[in-house]
């Protein structure tokens, strides 16, 4: 097949009657890592909640297309099924639902079978070993009364469990100290293998160094105003954004603006 | 109690027209309290299992056997009160204060005049502003729990506020009024606010006197109107004498994007029973209420909050506190009720009450009557005696006992204090509440 | 396959709404009186003092107004003359299933008891109607000195203890429905754990309603002696009628010092059974008491567990769970008592209401003089699923000490739009994502349930909640 994993079109998404995309284009293909990066703000969570169909996120205009399917007509679960899995950057916590369980059900789900309880033991055993978390997490409630860092593993658990074909790491590496950023890394690159797209998305360099994007972008007030290579992540890291925006011919102002 | 229409003394009736008379009142004016009257006697005493009725005990009172003073023409106002008014003067825009109902003395700023801002007197507001206290008034509700006395406190009003602030009309300074008693054994303080659109203001409401030689009795008003994207701040501040036995009922109307905040302050009178309450009828619409209730001796404190959200989109935020020491008694109850299809309203309530004497003696009662789902409805109450480790704290720095405790107690209640934006009236207040801490036992 | 299913259902899809036609051995004829109240003591040939307890609480009843508060227009359509008081369904009571009638038998294993029992329960009663008509203990417990009968049998063969504690934690004048009860009641458990025992395995009670306009009023009362320990659940079903039926229990509990009484109900009652009922316990020195109280069925429940801490150290604590469908009103709640000092409680409720449904959270946080050391904690949520249902909360909270540390939070809302949509990012549906976050919510309350009516209670609200979103 050639269409392109994902194919983002002119997105425009408003938040509360407030414009926070303002025309995305992007395309990602399978087996490819992407790289967006920008300022607190200037609209990548937007980009990733919007992707995974977020009630609250409301595209005004453009298209997105997920192996040549419509995204937008998707309902959130669908998209899910479809293969498409964000990793939150705050995850919330429900209480009363034990962490297996939820697995249990979203993997039935997802697979549309039900996993028998030994081999989906071992599956999220393997996955907690690899993110170095203990096995008593299958039992605590989701989220509940985890740490920062916690939460962050259990993402990237369930995304081991579920290997979808697009990954969304939405700011994965905040709230990580340096063994976390590695840990989560390679399971990222492990699970990715050859064939996920990934679309990582951070405002430091640092988990670049683990995982090493094929493409990287500059958001600035939901727009994507510079897309490289990998160069192009440590250039930004050696001159700062600054530079980017006086070559870019973006003002100062509307940055402040946008906070 | 039943048939208060037999047993009753039209003494009453005629107070009205001598009261009506003296002020000089219109026709208009005088049928209202006639209006007032008659539903004041067919309303029969509350009994004592309403619910609402059900912590305070009012049995001895004999209501229809009251009647008001006739305000003398030219009272002056007491030594201790000059000094209150005087100690503020220079940081208000205007004062009003009332002896035994009768206007004792009056100053409005030139700048507030010619703002067009009304703040007078009532006996003088119905001849020169007939038309904006007559809708006003006609417009009024009355709240079926506490009506026998509020209808009382319209039949026989003498005295009181009534302040108008133009549409987009926005007050720096605030606005004072004291309302005492000195030889009358019965008072009616009313008051009455109108917010014009956009209009901002901070007004004091003051009762106080010194401690009663004899048993007295009080029933208070106070109307609340904002228009859109109205601001007020109405402080209401409590410290009668002990002695008296006083009834308010305060009910603000909330207009769209209008924002309230309510600051009751409770420290005096032998029995004090309020009903503070919000309707939030237009969109947008915030009301902070905030209280804060220092009893000791036998002081008995009965407050009933209400934030009654009509329409969605609205917002309250309720936090009262409350220390007792001595014998004190308070009840505490509040109600937010979130009627069917006011969806996105948000409410808030929190009680807290600092228990400092075994003697004392603590009820709260936060509800919630939820009828429509997309809210985010919060209460929460606690009762807890002194921190012993705050205690340990601040006598680990030198602090004697005593001191230690009434830093606390004030501490505990100054986060309160503090939400009356208006500095001099914050001062004056919060003056008043240390030093009524101060004069007990610590 | 017949789990026990039996104890849980939540509404639309009312499974145990059957009904058995029975000869019965005696039906009283309808209404109440003097006469009605002296033949049902006399067919139990009861002592004298009962006889009289239950005419005095019979004059008490019909002195007592209605409440005033709750669901004062759903009381006032209870019509007390409409209303079958004893109806005895067998001659004698079985020791085994096959004792019992064929068709009553029948009723029982299709609510899956005989299987319960079997696999995880120390003893079972089954009541039918105002009867206990199964009745069995194992052996070891019996060899050990614990009592596990219904109260009619407890009254005759344990005479002493009966009247010693019968009526004392609720007298028949505390309410107008325990007044009624102790006038007409019949059946219900009778349990005494002698001191030091711990009955480590749960013992039952099933209450079934079949008859049209019945009223059932059995008695429980659980002696717990020092330093011992029980476990008690009941459940209840009815089948649908079109006329209604009335519940009203008193149960009496009493943990005396450092005995340890939970008592857990699953009331399931068909949406046309009033199901009033006064349930309290007295713990005394360093006693504790758990109530474990969900409320699924029924048309108006109105009951709130309480614990009278009268000896030093005791211990309460309430779990409430309320789940209130169309036309269903679930007024519920806990009472806990300090009477005495360090007593410590806490108290959990939760709610959920749905297609016009109502809770009520009520509850009393009570600290006497002399309470010194009081501890307790209050928390209330409730979750409302759509905008036609509501939720009530009046706690009150009255304090006459000074050195104790009070705490109550409650709060209203709907399912969280974040936590749905985390959920469906992982593929759940939303319906599948709305179940899991009310399982969740409910965990609480699953989690002290045995496993297999946890289990089911998860399954109950999966099918409750079909078809409800979207």
């Amino acid at each position: 097949m050639s269409l392109p994993l994902l194919e983002i079109r002119n997105l425009h998404v408003a938040v509360d009657g407030k414009e926070i995309l303002k025309g995305v284009n992007l395309t990602i293909n399978r087996g490819e890592i992407h790289a967006l990066m920008g300022r607190n703000g200037s609209g990548k969570s937007t980009l990733a909640a919007a992707l995974m169909g977020h009630p609250r996120y409301e595209v005004t205009k453009g298209e997105v297309f997920f192996e040549g399917r419509n995204l937008l007509e998707m309902e959130v679960d669908e998209r899910a099924r479809a293969g498409i899995f964000l990793a939150f950057q705050y995850p919330v916590a429900i209480p009363g639902v034990s962490v297996a369980n939820f697995l249990r059900s979203a993997l039935k789900s997802l697979r549309g079978e039900e996993m028998s309880a030994r081999e989906f033991r071992n599956a999220l055993k393997e996955e907690f070993r690899a993110l170095r978390m203990p096995d008593n997490f299958a039992s605590r409630y989701v989220n509940e009364g985890f740490s920062g860092g916690e939460k962050k593993r259990l993402e990237i658990v369930q995304m081991g469990l579920i290997k979808p074909k697009l990954a969304i790491l939405d700011e994965t590496d905040s709230g990580l100290d340096i063994d976390g950023v590695r840990i989560v890394s390679e399971n990222v690159n492990r699970i990715a293998g050859e064939d996920t797209g990934v679309l990582l998305i951070t405002h430091y360099q640092r988990i670049l160094r683990y995982i090493r994007p094929h493409f990287v972008h500059v958001m600035v007030d939901g727009r994507i105003i510079r897309s490289g290579d990998e160069s192009l992540a440590h250039e930004l890291e050696q001159r700062g954004y600054d530079w980017l925006l006086q070559a870019s011919g973006v003002e100062e102002k509307t940055l402040q603006e946008v906070g | 109690m039943g048939n208060t229409l037999m047993t009753a003394s039209p003494a009453g009736l005629e107070r009205i027209k001598t009261i009506s008379h003296h002020l000089g009142e219109p026709d208009w004016a005088s049928a209202l309290r006639r209006e007032a009257w008659q539903r004041f006697m067919e309303t029969p005493m509350p009994s004592r299992t309403h619910e609402h009725w059900r912590r305070t005990d009012i049995s001895h009172l004999r209501l229809e056997d009251i009647v008001p003073t006739v305000p003398t023409r030219t009272p002056a106002p007491p030594d201790w009160l000059e000094e209150t008014i005087r100690v503020g003067a220079r940081r208000v825009a205007g004062t009003l204060a009332f002896v035994d109902g009768a206007l004792a003395y009056s100053h409005v700023t030139d700048s507030l005049r010619k703002q067009g801002v009304i703040f007078t007197d009532w006996a003088q507001a119905v001849h020169s502003h007939p038309d904006i206290v007559r809708r006003a008034m006609e417009q009024l509700d009355y709240d079926p729990a506490d009506e026998k006395f509020t209808a009382m406190a319209r039949a026989y009003a003498t005295g009181g506020t009534v302040l108008l602030v133009p549409a987009g009309v926005r007050l720096t300074l605030p606005l004072q009024t004291f309302f005492t008693a000195t030889n009358a054994t019965a008072v009616f303080p009313h008051t009455l606010v109108i917010l014009e659109e956009g209009s901002r203001v901070t007004l004091l409401d003051g009762l106080l006197s010194p401690d009663l030689p004899t048993r007295a009795f009080g029933s208070g008003v106070a109307d609340l109107i904002l228009g859109e994207g109205a601001e007020l701040t109405y402080v209401l501040f409590q410290q009668w004498g002990r002695g008296m036995e006083y009834f308010h009922h305060q009910r603000a109307v909330l207009g769209r994007d209008s924002h309230l905040t309510t600051i009751t302050v409770a420290l005096g009178a032998s029995l004090s029973k309020a009903t503070i309450e919000s309707v939030l009828c237009s969109p947008g619409a915030v009301s902070d209420m905030l209280g804060v209730v220092f009893g000791d001796d036998n002081q008995h404190f009965d407050h009933h909050t209400v934030q009654l959200h009509t329409v969605g989109n609205t917002t309250s935020d309720l936090l009262f506190k409350v220390a007792l020491d001595g014998q004190a008694y308070s009840a505490y109850s509040g109600l937010i009720r979130i009627e069917p299809g006011a969806q996105k309203a948000n409410a808030y309530q929190r009680n807290e009450n600092l228990v400092l004497s075994r003697q004392a003696h603590a009820e709260t009662l936060p509800n919630l009557e939820i009828e429509a789902n997309d809210v985010r409805c919060t209460h929460g109450a606690t009762v807890a005696p002194m921190d012993t480790e705050q205690m340990f704290y601040l006598m680990s720095r030198g602090l004697a006992p005593r001191d230690a405790n009434r830093l606390i107690v004030e501490g505990f209640l100054q986060p309160v204090l503090d939400r009356i934006s208006a500095k001099s009236l914050r001062e004056m207040v919060s003056a008043k509440v240390d030093e009524k801490i101060a004069s007990g036992r610590f | 396959m017949a789990t026990p299913q039996s104890l849980l259902d939540v509404g639309t899809e009312y499974q145990y709404g059957f009904r058995d036609e029975i000869e019965y051995v005696y039906k009283a004829e309808k209404g109440l009186s003097r006469r009605v109240v002296e033949m049902i003591s006399h067919m139990k040939g009861e002592p004298d003092w009962m006889r009289e307890f239950r005419l005095r609480a019979l004059e008490i009843f019909l002195k007592k107004p209605m409440p005033t508060w709750g669901n004062t227009k759903l009381l006032s359509e209870i019509h007390f003359d409409d209303i079958y008081y004893y109806i005895k369904p067998a001659e004698k009571q079985g020791r085994s299933w096959e004792e019992v009638p064929e068709q009553i038998k029948n009723t029982f294993e299709k609510l899956g008891i005989p299987e319960a029992e079997r696999k995880f329960l120390a003893g079972v009663s089954a009541q039918y109607e105002s009867e206990v008509v199964y009745h069995s203990i194992r052996e070891d417990l019996e060899r050990q000195g614990v009592i596990f009968m219904d109260m009619d049998s407890g009254l005759r063969e344990h005479p002493d203890l009966v009247r010693r504690w019968f009526g004392k934690v609720v007298p028949p004048a505390d309410n107008k429905f325990a007044a009624l009860n102790s006038a007409v009641w019949s059946g219900g458990s009778f349990i005494y754990v002698p001191p030091g025992v711990h009955v480590e395995i749960p013992l039952q009670a099933y209450f079934r309603i079949n008859a049209e306009n019945m009223g059932q009023f059995e008695r429980t009362l659980i002696i717990a002696d020092e330093g011992s320990r029980v476990h008690y659940i009941e459940g209840c079903t009815a089948p649908i009628y079109s006329t209604d039926s009335l519940h009203s229990a008193v149960v009496e509990l009493i943990a005396l010092k450092g005995a340890h009484i939970r008592y857990t109900t699953v009331q399931n009652w068909s949406k046309n059974v009033y199901n009033l009922v006064t349930k309290r316990a007295v713990a005394y020195e360093d006693a504790t008491v758990e109530w474990v109280d969900g409320n699924l069925g029924s048309k108006l429940t109105m009951k709130y567990p309480s614990v009278y801490m009268v000896g030093k150290g005791a211990r309460g604590d309430i779990l409430s769970v309320a789940f209130a469908g169309p036309g269903q009103h679930q007024d519920a709640g806990a009472k806990v008592i300090h009477a005495a000092p360090y007593t410590t409680s806490t108290v959990v409720s939760k709610s959920i209401s749905k297609g016009g449904g109502r809770t009520t959270y009520r509850g009393l946080v009570q600290v006497d003089e002399g309470a010194v050391g009081v501890k307790c904690n209050v928390r209330c949520d409730a979750l409302l699923l759509d905008e036609f249902s509501r939720s009530d909360t009046y706690p009150t909270m009255n304090v006459k000490e000074d050195d104790v540390r009070i705490e109550h939070e409650a709060t209203v809302s709907k399912v969280g739009e974040e936590q749905l949509f985390y959920l469906m990012s992982r593929g759940l549906s939303e319906q599948e994502a709305t179940t899991m976050i009310i399982n969740g919510f409910f965990e609480p309350f699953a989690k002290e349930l045995p496993l297999e009516y946890a289990v089911e209670l998860n399954r109950l609200i999966a099918l409750e909640m079909e078809g409800s979103v979207g």
